[in-house]
């Protein structure tokens, strides 16, 4: 018993028992109540968490009341002797008139007094439940990702190491992770590299993503393998037999979840792995979607390349160190400083002084969230600000509704307190019931935005409604009672009701009716912050809709091959492909076929760096290395300014030849035309990489044959950076994807694509077919996210602001209801009077869109970085608000106003 | 204090007794071997169970007992055993209610 340490929810519902029970079994029953959070039926997701909120939160308030309450019932578990037989007798009649007794007299009186008034009743739940629900969906997903710590060990004591780029962590060389790894600030480190690699289960291959890490890296990182073993030290040498640990997932997919699994093979790049470890799936190390891990020394990606890591060019290896007792990330970051300087000072690196950056795990994998979700997250409290100022607003009308009321009761000799009591716990009542359905309105919402959230924001799948969730909406629900309840309370007690007993409430209902204009000009400003916000984001998503990312997406669909060939040789490799393309060619709805290393909104980009014919031996420039087909360029779409693009006869026998795209040219040879200009690779760029330079990087010229159109290859809003393109003949990389240009609809294209691959090689490692409009979708997921979630928090709030002046312009008539029928009996036109009360309305509401502008002007400059060609201030953005939200405003008051203008002089000045 | 003054025993200490009587167990142990014993019918809460069990010490029916060894828990956890006292109240009380069982059956004749 006693699993998991109990949350403060646990803490708060048993304060509920008396002071001497808890002293007694307190610990047990939070033993007792974390264990029982373990049962099978409280395991459904969402559900499951409420269901056991409920029922504990129904023990501590049945049983720990009930022990209050019941004195002959404390007393039996007090120090005195039970006297015998003792049954319950009816609750009733054991009961004392004390504090609990009023309170739950209040309760019984106020949901009679809610009850008789349905309609605001309702709609005050339902606004309530609104501002709560949607407040705590946001809640739930913010704490989640930013405040939940990582699923490691003391994860606060974790950082990731790596060259510093910006504030961004980059890989390292081989030579700084040994360096790194026997800094004394250190308590331990564990190198790790991630890839894509190919697995061949029984019946097909497929890429997968897997790790290379340090046999340390369960203890760095303070994790139990749940089958089997972590890494052994003596597993990491070179030339040790190959393991591999493995995901829950893969384990359960793979090896039907069984224990014999561990010491069974998985085949990885056609070597047999032994498993040793199944660990669970959230380790998410170095990046999520990893789904095993070999050692380090057994690094794939090093193998086929036939690379030597010993040397400070090749730099793709990360590093994770749990700090020694008393260390900080900055004292860290000195140390790590020192090392650099002293690695420069042995083995200088050419181009560059690296810089080594210390970053700790939770804002690494976290951080670059961290803006955005705080921005939703201020986003709904604003919609909840505006609830609750609604709700003020009708339960200020509703209080002041009832003077009479109250004054009758002071009269009879009720104390202001209880007075105020009474009104506090009709609105404590209130925001319960908007609690409730705001915590059901919750899980909705949560499933929706998790549906469309954009995966870039990690951790976000563990988001769900625990009791730390729920004890956030039950303190806004608190919030919300005291913010809409205590103002109206005070007020209602506060003056001397002997007047309103006597005069009628006109002059009572006027204070309260100013009150509740200020409360409608507030909404309406706060609406209008959010809705600029929503149309700077709208207008900013837009136009990145608008950018042309210089090569077709529609109907085009992507697969990547990466063959094992025997000895990896180029004439294999062109082999291969020369077989696959008019295979695919041939497959029913493929209109076209061509290859490239490099699809547009892919992760898979080579940088070069490179020299032209003038340039010193010294000097170099970097730039995109694209490899592709011949008929690339038609295929998707790249336009060919001038010049001949590759053709069949551009082969390993033939000058090599090279497409430059406008930025490299205009970089390479400002204002000159780049057509039969050369450059070569740069001198040591591929430091000893012998045989891997000898194929791929000779120092032959290489000459400009045609200028192509840029593209925006890592997403609409990244501007295109210099780029080159080299014919597969010319330079024959193994893993390619093809690009297929569609016409027609072929519901079974992947399986057609994949049967066709299989005519060659059955066991030829694949990814899945993937479409490139879904790949620009992709690229833009977080902006359109940001668009959806705060123009639905906006719309929300416009409404909920209108439906505030609504209500405030509908009182007013109601009110001057006399005044209107004097100025209609003295000959004032209907349309006058219309007038009259829209000019009114929209005078609040001009207020309203005034404070709203600035406060949005002043707040814009915090949502500046995350427009694309937008400024924040952008005029037509602002001027648009303003207009929509004075239209949308005079359209809540035409209702009202229309009303007043079509009451009977007669009848109206009957009325008090 | 004698048996007489505490029966007819509440059903959940009787459940509770009768969990005890197959050895030492803690507070959630006792819930789920009674929720298991009475397929469900008897679910006690937190609140019920240890209200019971307060009662059942102050009248000497059970006491504290050390964890067994093989439990891997936290130490606070605390372990309840059934006392002599317990176990008679408990053979009482059955005998209790087989005369009351006998009784009414002498009175109701079972369904054919």
């Amino acid at each position: 018993m006693g699993h998991g340490a109990p949350s403060l929810l646990h803490r708060v519902l048993l304060r509920l028992y008396p002071r001497d029970f808890r002293r007694q079994v307190g610990e047990q029953i939070l033993a007792f109540w974390t264990t029982q959070r373990l049962e099978t039926r409280y395991g459904t997701p969402g559900i499951g968490a409420l269901r056991y909120w409920f029922d504990v939160a129904r023990d501590a308030m049945g049983n720990g009341l009930r022990l209050r309450r019941d004195p002959r019932r404390a007393q039996a578990l007090g120090l005195e002797l039970l006297d015998g037989g003792l049954s319950p007798a009816p609750l009733e009649r054991l009961s004392f008139p004390g504090a609990l007794d009023l309170f739950l007299q209040d309760v019984r009186f106020a949901r009679r007094s809610l009850l008789r008034q349905p309609l605001f009743t309702s709609v005050a739940v339902i606004t309530l439940a609104v501002g709560i629900g949607a407040t705590t969906a946001v809640f739930s997903i913010v704490d989640t990702v930013l405040y939940r710590p990582l699923p490691y060990t003391q994860p606060d004591e974790l950082v990731l190491l790596g060259r510093a780029d910006g504030d961004q962590l980059d890989g390292l060389a081989l030579p700084e992770v040994e360096g790194l790894a026997e800094l004394q600030v250190f308590a331990s480190t564990a190198p790790a590299v991630s890839y894509g690699t190919d697995i061949q289960w029984s019946e097909y291959a497929e890429v997968m993503n897997g790790a290379s890490v340090g046999h340390q890296f369960t203890d760095v990182l303070g994790i139990e393998p749940i089958l089997g073993r972590g890494f052994a030290p003596d597993e990491d040498l070179p030339g040790a037999a190959p393991v591999v640990m493995i995901t829950e997932r893969l384990w359960r997919e793979h090896f039907a979840a069984s224990p014999d699994a561990i010491g069974d093979v998985m085949s990885i790049e056609n070597v047999s792995h032994t498993v040793v470890g199944v660990v669970r799936n959230d380790l998410d190390f170095p990046e999520a979607g990893v789904e095993f891990w070999t050692t380090f020394r057994d690094a794939a990606l090093i193998r086929r390349l036939d690379l030597n890591p010993d040397q400070r060019g090749l730099t793709f290896f990360g590093s994770v160190a749990r700090l020694r007792d008393g260390a900080s990330v900055a004292s860290a970051q000195a140390e790590v400083d020192a090392l650099f300087e002293r690695l420069q000072a042995e083995e200088p690196v050419n181009d560059m002084v690296p810089r080594g950056l210390v970053q700790s795990m939770h804002e690494a994998t976290v951080g670059g969230s961290r803006t955005g979700l705080l921005l939703f997250l201020g986003a709904v409290a604003l919609v909840f600000v505006i609830a609750c100022a609604n709700v003020a607003g009708l339960w200020l009308s509703r209080v002041s509704g009832r003077g009479a009321e109250m004054a009758l009761r002071t009269a009879l000799g009720a104390g202001r307190r209880r007075i105020v009591t009474q009104l506090l716990t009709e609105s404590l009542l209130l925001a319960g019931a908007g609690c409730a359905a705001g915590i059901g309105l919750a899980m909705a919402l949560q499933r929706g935005i998790l549906a469309i959230v954009p995966t870039s924001i990690p951790r976000v799948d563990a988001a769900g409604l625990d009791g730390r969730v729920l004890l956030f909406a039950a303190a806004l629900a608190t919030l919300a009672a005291l913010a809409f309840g205590v103002a109206p309370a005070l007020r209602a007690t506060g003056r001397d009701r002997s007047d309103v007993l006597r005069e009628s409430s006109r002059s009572v209902a006027a204070a309260s009716t100013n009150a509740q204009r200020m409360l409608v000009v507030g909404q309406i400003a706060i609406a209008v912050v959010l809705l600029a916000g929503a149309g700077l984001f709208a207008n900013s998503y837009s136009r990145l809709l608008q950018v042309d990312p210089g090569a077709r997406s529609a109907g085009v669909v992507l697969a990547t091959f990466s063959p094992t060939l025997e000895g990896d040789n180029t004439d294999a490799i062109r082999g291969f492909y020369a077989g696959l393309l008019p295979r695919l060619d041939a497959v029913p709805g493929v209109a076209g076929t061509a290859m490239t290393y490099s699809p547009i909104m892919g992760t898979s980009n080579f940088r070069q760096s490179i020299q032209h014919e003038t340039m010193p031996e010294d000097d170099n420039l970097w730039a995109g290395n694209v490899i592709v087909s011949p008929n690339y360029f038609e295929i998707s779409g790249v336009s060919l300014l001038r010049g001949r693009g590759f053709t069949e006869e551009d082969t390993l026998a033939t000058p090599h030849v090279v497409i430059v795209n406008e930025v490299l040219a205009e970089e390479m040879w400002p204002g000159e035309d780049a057509l039969g200009k050369r450059f070569r690779w740069a001198r040591g760029m591929s430091g000893s990489m012998d045989s891997f330079e000898r194929e791929f990087f000779p120092r032959d010229y290489m000459t400009v044959v045609s200028v192509a159109g840029n593209v925006r290859r890592r997403g609409l809003d990244q501007e295109p950076i210099a780029e080159f393109y080299r014919p597969h003949a010319q330079m024959s990389w193994p893993s390619m994807t093809v690009v297929l240009a569609t016409e027609g609809n072929n519901p079974n294209l992947a399986e057609d694509i994949r049967a066709a691959a299989a005519d060659i090689d059955p066991m030829v490692p694949m990814s899945a077919v993937r479409s490139l409009e879904e790949g620009v979708q992709a690229s833009v997921a977080e902006p359109r996210f940001r668009v959806l979630l705060v123009g639905g928090f906006a719309l929300v709030a416009c409404a909920l602001s209108m439906l505030g002046i609504y209500a405030v312009m509908a009182l007013t008539v109601n009110r001057q209801t006399h005044s209107i029928g004097i100025r209609m009996a003295l000959g004032a036109e209907g349309s006058a009077v219309r007038r009259q009360v829209v000019v009114d309305g929209m005078r609040l509401a001009a207020v309203g869109v005034t404070l709203g502008l600035g406060g949005a002007l002043w707040l814009s400059r915090t949502v500046a970085a995350m427009l694309y060609q937008v400024e924040p201030t952008d005029p037509p953005t602002f001027v648009g608000v303003a207009l929509l939200t004075l239209l949308v405003a005079g359209a809540a008051c035409y209702v009202p106003a229309r009303r007043a203008s079509r009451l009977d002089p007669v009848a109206a000045l009957r009325t008090d | 204090m004698s048996p007489r003054t505490v029966l007819p025993l509440p059903a959940t200490s009787f459940h509770i007794l009768l969990a005890l009587m197959d050895g030492p167990a803690h507070g959630y142990g006792i819930k789920h071997v009674v929720e298991e014993r009475t397929e469900g019918r008897i679910r006690l809460a937190a609140g019920t169970l240890y209200e019971a069990m307060q009662r059942l010490a102050r009248q000497g029916m059970v006491e504290d007992a050390p964890a067994p060894d093989d439990f891997d828990g936290s130490g606070r956890v605390r372990f309840y055993s059934i006392t002599e006292l317990g176990a008679t109240e408990l053979r009482t009380e059955l005998a209790r209610l087989e005369q009351d069982v006998a009784f009414a059956r002498a009175r109701i004749p079972a369904e054919r």
